[in-house]
């Protein structure tokens, strides 16, 4: 083999390596999600029965955490979130498809960290937010959706993204 | 308790690889002595028993229903019978690569304790094995460890494993298919080794020849099982889709079946050995990459596992290590690799040789299309996706040069120049034949016929009408006949014929009907009967009741869609009359507005045909390996 057709085996791969590191850390800055959305207008039952709509929580900042009972991340999620609620974060429970008995008991097993809690049964509301499943939370801050995280929310994420807001 | 001692067994594992590793790597300094190297190897299998212990507790965990640890809780389900207890393990990332880990330390256990201590290699293939265990070890338990555990308060029942993957192809086609992804890396290794030796001594390709015939089985078998799980199981309408991670498992198969035949020159008359290291570390490390593209998430795929970057640029760094260790190798020493004689043109060589650089294209093709929407979406910002007809157009062709190959090399003789008069005449039979078989099947067909799946069609022809004629001639006159290369390359014909054959009859109808009404044409009567709802343990079942009339004959059939409650995931499941020639497959869609449904009927044919020319290749391969001593 020529000396200098050698190096091909060197570079084809490095390329290939650049090229993906590249792709990653574009996706990684995806992942982080900055929005600027309305909340969609909602009039839904709670889960203690009051009716809850969009306007109720159209000023102050809100954690919305759309959580449901058959969810098994909610339950690793879910002492991070007392965390929270103890230090005075107030989050709005989004119960997403779930059994109305079985979010309650959950609730009432494993103490709740939700100032109310939404009973979506239908997904309505979670389909106009664009929820792409449980667990998942938003920042709400005067009406407008400004941060949304996919997935267990936890220290690191909440330092990055959301503590900044409280 | 179990959990953890599980998770301790495995950082033994890898403390005693970095070990084994390291006494090697100062070995060197030292002037390398039996006992240092026997320590190392002993370090290398107590680290492999260990491992083996680790998995054995985690399959207990699992099928004990250990909620407490995070992955079980997640993945599995104190309902599901105890074969998905236990294959719900590799339902997801952190199970699967935990798996993987595993067939990867088996097999070059297996290896390692088979080469002679004594050689100069041994020290550099465990070496390179300790280093490739190591590494992904350490993967397995700084980003995606399976160890981790919900305490205090474990669920009292899991989360169920994804319906889609209950089903009997889940236990079998992950392993199947890891344990010839990993089989690789004993060529990986060897060559590694061999080329950081530097004395390049001759016979090296018997030693690992056959290790490459068993991986390569392994790895067939697998992606035919997964094909086959897709047609069958999941209702996709077809056996092959061009998803991006069937994309990253066909690149390794074809490398490999590249190296299978260049490593088959190389033994038998010395030639074409560069190609053959390089393709042996290029197979290994498409297998990587490939890993690499199903768990970085990078992708959209129907396989990709949880999106997360942190994970993806860990195993690109990992791979990336691997590739510039061992093509760095390769580049900087294989200049001094003679081959023993040089390729006569027109022998059976220089085919094999032609065929390396038409398996590189297709690599490279495949590759392409894998890459090409990430280079639109990240410097173009647009979104494309290229399907199957960039991969039918590239194939195509390709498939016709290697059909040609395949049957000049089959005519020709090792190291000798091959005589043109001699091999047309004997090809020309099959020619004629396959020619005349195309142009009657387009004339069945109204001309309809494109042209790639008429070159399909004759290459699939071509081959199976050569080997047949060399069978012929065989059982005649006694004819010297290679058996393994026959029975594989009669499969890879038979498999082209079939594609072709499937793409070219099969058609699909696709029906909106409410109970109790008919669709009827001139060749089948279609009736919506009935519509029933089943409750059952954990899911609801709609069926459909439908009766077919076809050729005077009556079949009925029952497809249903299933609502799975602990997810709330829809799945449909087919059903199918499987006949010897045509496959009859019902799906039933979505319920329209006026409550009427729709369907989907597909009527398939040589479906079953595919799987058998699958079964063929590795079944002449084994003939091949038993050869091999």
């Amino acid at each position: 083999m020529k000396s200098k057709i050698r190096y091909i085996f060197l570079l084809v791969p490095i390329l290939i390596i650049v090229f993906f590191a590249y792709v990653i850390s574009q996706s990684q800055n995806e992942a982080s999600q900055p929005l600027n959305l309305e909340l969609p207008e909602f009039q839904l039952q709670t889960l203690d029965d009051k009716t809850l709509s969009e306007k109720d929580i159209s000023s102050g900042t809100y954690l919305i955490n759309v959580w449901a009972s058959w969810c098994i991340t909610c339950r690793v999620e879910h002492p991070f979130l007392i965390d929270l609620k103890d230090k005075g974060v107030p989050i709005i429970g989004l119960n997403y498809k779930d059994n109305k008995d079985d979010a309650i008991n959950w609730l009432k097993n494993f103490k709740s960290p939700y100032e109310i809690s939404i009973h979506d049964f239908y997904g309505t509301l979670a389909l106009d937010l664009g929820v792409t499943g449980a667990p998942e939370t938003y920042l709400l801050k005067d009406g407008i959706i400004v941060r949304r995280h996919i997935g267990e929310l936890n220290i690191e994420k909440w330092r990055q993204d959301f503590e900044e807001f409280f | 308790m179990i959990p953890e001692i599980s998770h301790l067994l495995t950082i033994l594992a890898a403390g005693l690889f970095l070990f084994s590793f390291l006494v090697i790597l100062s070995s060197n300094a030292l002037r390398s002595t039996d006992s240092i190297i026997r320590l190392s190897l002993n370090c290398f299998n107590a680290a492999t028993i260990f491992l083996i212990c680790a998995f054995i507790l985690y399959v207990y965990l699992a099928v004990m229903d250990d909620f407490s640890v995070k992955y079980i809780a997640m993945h599995s389900n104190s309902d599901l019978p105890i074969f998905y207890k236990i294959s719900s393990i590799w339902s997801s990332h952190e199970g699967s690569m935990f798996l993987w880990i595993l067939f990867l330390s088996l097999w070059l256990w297996l290896f390692v304790n088979r080469l002679d201590t004594q050689s100069n290699l041994f020290r550099y293939v465990i070496f390179f094995s300790a280093m490739v265990l190591l590494f992904f070890l350490l993967f397995l338990l700084v980003t995606s460890s399976p160890f981790e555990r919900i305490l205090p308060l474990a669920p009292i029942n899991g989360g169920d494993i994804n319906p889609v993957l209950q089903d009997p192809a889940l236990v079998i086609h992950p392993p199947m298919l890891y344990l010839g992804y990993v089989g690789f890396a004993v060529p990986f290794v060897y060559i590694c080794a061999y080329l950081a030796d530097g004395e390049f001594r001759q016979g090296w390709e018997t030693i690992i020849q056959k290790w490459s015939l068993y991986a390569w089985a392994f790895l067939t078998l697998g992606i035919g099982l997964g094909s086959w799980w897709a047609y069958y199981e999941l209702g996709w309408g077809g056996y092959w889709f061009w998803d991006p991670v069937e994309n990253v498992a066909l690149m390794p198969w074809l490398a490999a079946t590249a190296f299978t035949h260049s490593i088959h020159a190389s033994t038998k008359s010395g030639v074409l050995k560069s190609w053959t290291l390089f393709l042996g570390l290029s197979v290994f490390i498409l297998s990587l990459f490939g890993a690499f593209i199903v768990r970085s998430g990078i992708i959209d795929s129907v396989h990709s596992f949880a999106n997360d970057p942190q994970r993806g640029l860990t195993l690109l760094l990992i791979t990336g290590v691997i590739a510039l260790i061992s093509f760095g190798l390769f580049s900087f020493r294989s200049i001094k690799i003679v081959n023993s004689r040089l390729v006569v043109s027109g022998s059976k060589e220089s085919f094999l040789s032609l065929n390396n650089i038409l398996m590189i294209t297709s690599i490279f093709s495949v590759f392409l299309g894998v890459i090409y929407p990430l280079i639109t979406q990240y410097f173009y910002s647009t979104k494309v996706s290229i399907g199957p007809p960039y991969y039918n157009t590239i194939f195509a062709p390709l498939i016709f040069i290697a059909a040609c190959f395949i049957a000049l090399s089959v005519e020709s003789k090792w190291q000798r120049k091959w005589k043109l008069t001699e091999t047309l005449s004997k090809l020309s039979i099959p020619i004629l034949i396959s020619c005349f078989l195309t142009f009657i099947v387009q004339s069945l067909h109204q001309y309809s016929v494109s042209l790639i799946q008429m070159i399909g069609l004759f290459s699939g022809i071509f081959i199976i009408s050569i080997y047949a004629f060399k069978l012929l001639m065989n059982s005649v006159n006694r004819e010297f006949i290679n058996w393994s290369s026959a029975v594989s390359h009669l499969g890879f014909g038979l498999l082209l014929f079939s594609i072709a054959g499937n793409s070219i009859f099969s058609y699909e109808k696709n029906l909106k009907l409410n109970v109790n009404e008919e669709y009827i044409t001139e060749e089948l009567e279609i009736s919506f009967d009935d519509l029933s709802l089943k409750d059952e343990s954990n899911h609801q079942r709609i069926i459909a009741q439908i009766n077919m009339k076809i050729h005077e004959k009556i079949i009925s059939f029952s497809p249903e869609k299933r609502k799975y409650f602990t997810r709330g995931q829809v799945t449909s499941e087919t059903d199918i009359e499987a006949t010897f020639l045509r496959d009859i497959y019902i799906n039933i869609g979505e319920q329209l507005d006026d409550g009427s449904w729709t369907f989907r009927v597909q009527f398939n044919y040589l479906i079953k045909w595919i799987w058998f020319s699958v079964l063929l290749m590795i079944l002449g391969i084994l003939i091949r390996s038993r050869a091999i001593v």
